[in-house]
């Protein structure tokens, strides 16, 4: 080797090592987000996990997909067609390639369906696909996808991030894309060590042109004061937390800007339906009345839109017709009355750990149910014993609260609603279960409408929840950075044009 | 030697086992499984029950138990639940950053302490007893996330010195231990007291006796004696040192929640809300494994260091 | 002598504040004002109000009860569990003495934070657990002092005389073993429940301690952490609260040893 190579080589060795102490200057198009929640895994078929959906959305591509205003659009299916019947849905493939260099053809759709659909794969989403009959390749670019009854929320589900296409040629091999995801997404996998970071790199034969930075680095930070610190020295770009006191901190930094728009949750306060005096709609209903749920919203969840039934505030599916319930001790205390609630009836009031805002929210329950005579003790419990002991199991609980995430489709929120077996609350209601059923299947949007809507009132009128509302999703990122944003609903992180300026 | 090594290596096997074994059974009283866990809000409960049959998890617990030891038989730690990959790879990829932490808290701890505690010992009442007295008791009163997030706030956010997290995107490199040196002192600081504290102790305990008295009273220079003392005191810390070093290594979670750093620490807590058996029971393999070879080093340091204690027994 | 004394008054004056919260709370602790959030210091809330409007203050006073409660509670539970079967380890023999400190020397092998995480994991978070769990983890530290010095004493001169006047051994240990070595595990005992007070704020830092609404010290400082850039006062209070009472109980660790080597 002579001299002046070694020097260079050293002189590199030297660069790549110091890389990391100089940080930001070098790396001026990597753009660093920290996130609270971490993905269980990068396989979209075997995970219920937001946050895993959050990342892997920059890594594959669905066949349709969510734009800013919510709206589904084509994505890898170039167009779609759906038979009069609602039967049969033929899609047109765009040219895409996979990470890997393999091209994208009707294949890969065909094996990534058949993939969800087994059940070997136990998708925690598989449930969504069971009315599918068949998926064909018609040709290299076309699909068809057959039903066994209509479903119109077939785009939704493949518009989400368990939508995701799959290489056929690695699903064959047995790829392991819980570690080593490949799509045709935005975005490269790059590397990822848990608890720490997953770093992305662009992809420049993207179909839809290549991203403006070079790298996404996603770094996990539970602790939301943390966060804020690395906003305020720019060691990360974006923040997808900011807790409520620290927002006017944020607001008085010029070069930082807080972001505030609707979330697609819907925060209730679930009632175990199966409890004495809580089978009683009436005493639900005064929960939902004793309770100020916009003091709930805005000091628990730093604010936000109330609801007065299971869909979240501005989806076009939330009825007209229903209000919010407002607050209103006395009719609440005379409801309480005349159902026959004794005064100071104990309450197993259930808050699932660490959802620091759900503790807040229960401790400020507590508090109006104190008015209303009704003595609630809180019980936190960790979210593995929510799962399996509050939400599943024996539903050990009398008021337990949650945030249910966005669904594209109201299927996917309302099924289940009313049947004991498959919902927390215990509510037994036959009818109920009927018209989301029929609703599920109705092709006609209009017809499909008015049934989600007397479902919907249904539910008001029920009350198996105290209903508090809809979220803002508060977010910050540095005031240079744009283009980054948020799918409505889904809340995946979408870093396809984001860049400095 | 050959018979003390193989009791210690009885030893080590028994204690290991039965701790394995308890851990074995407590992460399994947890209400809820890996599966329920995975399925979230939206999954029936026969796919949870496929997805139990996928991961092994459908098998009776003496049956997991039986099929759990026979694969460490054969150095097999099982595959991680949650992150579908064999354990070994999980720790592999999470104990240097863990070692590397844990390491330097030690340096520091060390030498932070047992200076400090020395030096106070050998002048009661001095300057330097006053600042080491300030400094254990404020460095004992202190919590240590509390500690560590003062920290980032002064020299990561007010001086710039320092990144708020502990680790680079990159991971553990040469020159990402700069990044290690907040968490280091966080972890360091209350351990250096508790040192601090008992090298004092230890070095007034040796100015007392009778060898240092006829030292002195035969004229040797102080440092001498200085030197001394510290030489016969400091075989009694070792104790002490080799509890905290084999506690280090899961007395990181604090410091590895604060700064974020993908060390064992956050591994177990992360194992254990996932309910990722295999990965709680790895750690715990992996921290009895220090824990009993750092006490046994320090007994042979102890035996090596002090003369009285090779009595035959 | 000064520093135990110092010790001494600092601890009247932080469990003293704690039992008489309910009289010195300006606020009811668990009252909430959802009009007042994050209020600054003021005469009314002198240490000013949480995200929940409720006044810091009060929930410091009411927290030092339950913290130092837990604390307490914890070290005399870990020095009876540790202490009882040490003594019956060394007063017995055989093979229980081997059985037992095959266990403890297990359990010291147990990573000590593991052990907590996993109990109060298992049986859930509150302040029951948490003494249980802290209680458990702190043991075998006192079963091996114990141990130790009932071994040494049981061997010792004078109570070898006192067997040869024909006391029976279990009087032997009470009437001239224990004594000697109380005032040892009292040192020991003071700097354990200083480090309890900590680790009770460790577990709240990791949603493991005393569940809210109930206010500890532990919890309380835990939360003011979130709202650090809005109301940085809120930190003080629990905080200062805490290191005097950690303060107490070393300087009454320390004190105690100085007051036994000069008997010695």
């Amino acid at each position: 080797m002579q001299p002046w190579r070694i020097i260079r080589k050293h002189a590199l060795l030297t660069l790549v090592l110091l890389l990391p102490l100089t940080g930001g200057a070098a790396l001026a198009q990597t753009l660093t987000m920290a996130m609270a929640a971490q993905p269980d895994t990068l396989d979209p078929q075997v995970t219920a996990a937001t946050a895993a959906f959050q990342v892997s959305k920059s890594i594959y591509d669905t066949l349709i997909e969510v734009d800013r205003a919510g709206n589904l659009v084509p994505a890898l299916a170039a167009s779609y067609a759906v038979s009069p019947d609602g039967l049969t849905y033929t899609f047109e493939l765009v040219e895409a390639t996979f990470h890997d260099g393999t091209a994208l053809d009707a294949a890969d759709v065909v094996a990534t369906l058949d993939r969800i659909r087994a059940e070997e794969t136990a998708s925690p989403k598989r449930v969504e696909f069971q009315g599918i009959v068949s998926v064909a390749a018609q040709s290299d670019r076309t699909v068809v996808v057959t039903l066994s009854e209509p479903q119109p929320a077939l785009l939704s589900s493949l518009a989400s991030g368990w939508g995701a296409i799959l290489p056929s040629e690695k699903l064959a091999e047995g790829h392991d894309f819980g570690n080593q995801p490949v799509g045709t997404g935005p975005f490269s996998f790059v590397g990822w060590t848990r608890d720490n970071a997953i770093t992305l790199a662009a992809n420049p034969d993207y179909y839809q042109g290549a991203p403006q930075v070079e790298q996404v680095v996603i770094r996990f930070v539970t602790d939301s004061a943390v966060q804020l610190q690395g906003l305020l020295t720019g060691e990360f770009d974006v923040v997808d937390t900011v807790a409520a006191a620290d927002q006017p901190v944020v607001e008085a930094n010029p070069s930082l800007t807080l972001v505030r728009e609707p979330s697609g949750l819907v925060l209730v306060a679930g009632i175990n339906t199966r409890r004495e005096y809580l089978s009683d709609a009436r005493v639900r209903q005064a929960l939902n009345l004793g309770v100020d749920t916009a003091i709930v919203m805005e000091v628990a969840y730093n604010g936000g839109s109330q609801v007065g039934t299971f869909m979240e505030a501005g989806s076009p599916w939330y009825p007209e017709s229903v209000q919010p319930f407002a607050y209103d001790l006395e009719t609440a205390r005379a409801l309480l009355r005349e159902a026959g609630v004794p005064q100071g009836y104990t309450l197993d009031l259930v808050l699932p750990q660490p959802y620091e805002a759900h503790i807040q929210a229960g401790q400020i329950v507590q508090d109006y149910l104190r008015d209303l005579g009704l003595d609630a003790r809180i019980r936190i419990v960790e979210w593995g014993v929510w799962l399996s002991d509050t939400y599943g199991g024996p539903r050990n609980f009398d008021i337990t609260v949650v945030g249910h995430t966005g669904k594209l489709d109201p299927s996917g929120r309302l099924t289940g609603l009313g049947d004991p077996r498959t919902n927390y609350t215990g509510l037994d209601d036959p009818k109920l279960v009927g018209l989301i059923a029929t609703a599920n299947i109705t092709p006609d949007h209009a017809a499909r409408q008015a049934l989600y809507t007397e479902a919907l009132e249904r539910i008001h009128e029920a009350a198996p929840f105290i209903f508090f509302g809809t979220p803002d999703r508060v977010y910050a990122r540095q005031t240079n950075v744009a283009g980054f944003w948020m799918t409505p609903l889904l809340d995946s992180y979408d870093f396809r044009e984001a860049r400095f300026e | 030697m050959p018979r003390y090594l193989l009791t210690q290596g009885v030893s080590f096997v028994v204690t290991l086992w039965a701790v394995l074994t308890l851990v074995f059974f407590a992460v399994r009283a947890l209400p809820g499984d890996a599966a329920t866990i995975m399925g979230g809000l939206d999954a029936t409960e026969e796919q949870v029950q496929t997805l139990r049959e996928r991961i092994g998890l459908a098998r009776s617990v003496p049956a997991q138990y039986a099929a759990y030891f026979g694969g460490l038989l054969q150095a097999d730690l099982g595959d991680s639940l949650r992150e579908r990959r064999p354990v070994t790879n999980v720790l592999i990829e999470r104990l240097p950053v863990t070692l590397t932490l844990a390491g330097m808290a030690f340096l520091l701890s060390l030498v932070l302490g047992l200076g400090l505690g020395v030096l106070a010992g050998l002048r009661p009442g001095g300057p330097a007893d006053r600042a080491t007295l300030l400094f254990t008791t404020v460095a004992l009163a202190i919590p240590e996330f509390w500690f560590g997030f003062l920290l980032i706030l002064l020299f990561a956010v007010n001086l710039g010195w320092f990144p708020v997290l502990g680790l680079p995107p990159s991971g553990l490199t040469l020159a990402s231990s700069w990044n290690l040196i907040l968490p280091a002192v966080t972890l360091a600081i209350p351990r250096a007291a508790q040192l601090a504290r008992l090298a004092r102790a230890r070095v007034l305990e040796e100015r007392r006796s009778d060898y240092v008295r006829t030292a002195r009273s035969k004229g040797l220079l102080p440092a001498a004696v200085g030197r001394h003392i510290a030489s016969n005191a400091l075989p009694g810390v070792l104790p002490l040192l080799a509890l905290e070093l084999g506690g280090l290594l899961t007395g990181t979670i604090v410091v590895e929640q604060v700064f974020g750093l993908p060390g064992l620490g956050l591994t177990i807590l992360g194992g254990i809300s996932a309910r990722d058996y295999p990965v709680v029971q790895g750690v715990t393999i992996l921290a009895v494994t220090v824990y009993v070879l750092v006490n046994w080093l320090a007994d042979m340091l102890q035996l090596v260091a002090d003369p009285r204690l090779r009595a035959p027994t | 002598m000064s520093r135990a004394w110092i010790g001494l008054a600092l601890f009247v004056l932080v469990a003293g504040s704690a039992v008489l919260a309910m009289w010195l709370s300006p606020h009811d602790p668990l009252a909430p004002n959802y009009r007042n959030l994050y209020a600054g210091v003021s005469g009314e809330h002198p240490l000013g109000t949480d995200g929940l409007g409720r006044d810091v203050l009060s929930r410091s006073l009411a927290g030092g009860r339950v913290s130092l409660t837990i604390a307490l509670a914890a070290t005399a539970l870990t020095m009876a569990l540790g202490g009882v079967l040490g003594l019956l380890a060394a007063g017995i023999g055989g093979l229980t003495d081997t059985v037992l400190s095959r266990f403890f020397d297990a359990l010291l092998a147990f990573p000590g934070f593991l052990l907590i995480l996993l109990v109060v994991a298992i049986l859930g978070g509150g302040s029951l657990q948490t003494v249980l769990a802290m209680g458990v983890a702190g043991s075998p530290i006192y079963f091996r002092l114990t141990r130790a010095f009932a071994r040494a004493e049981l061997k010792s001169e004078y109570v070898t005389a006192a067997r040869a006047l024909g006391a029976t051994r279990v009087r032997q240990l009470w009437r001239h073993a224990v004594p000697n070595f109380l005032g040892s595990l009292a040192v020991q005992g003071a700097s354990t429940a200083a480090t309890f007070l900590l680790v009770e704020a460790s577990l709240s830092y990791l949603g493991l301690g005393v569940p809210l609404p109930t206010p500890s010290w532990g919890n309380v400082l835990q939360d003011a952490r979130s709202y650090l850039t809005r109301q940085p006062w809120a930190a003080v209070g629990p905080g200062l609260f805490l290191a005097a009472a950690s303060l107490s109980f070393q300087f009454l660790s320390d004190g105690l040893r100085d007051l036994l080597d000069r008997r010695d």
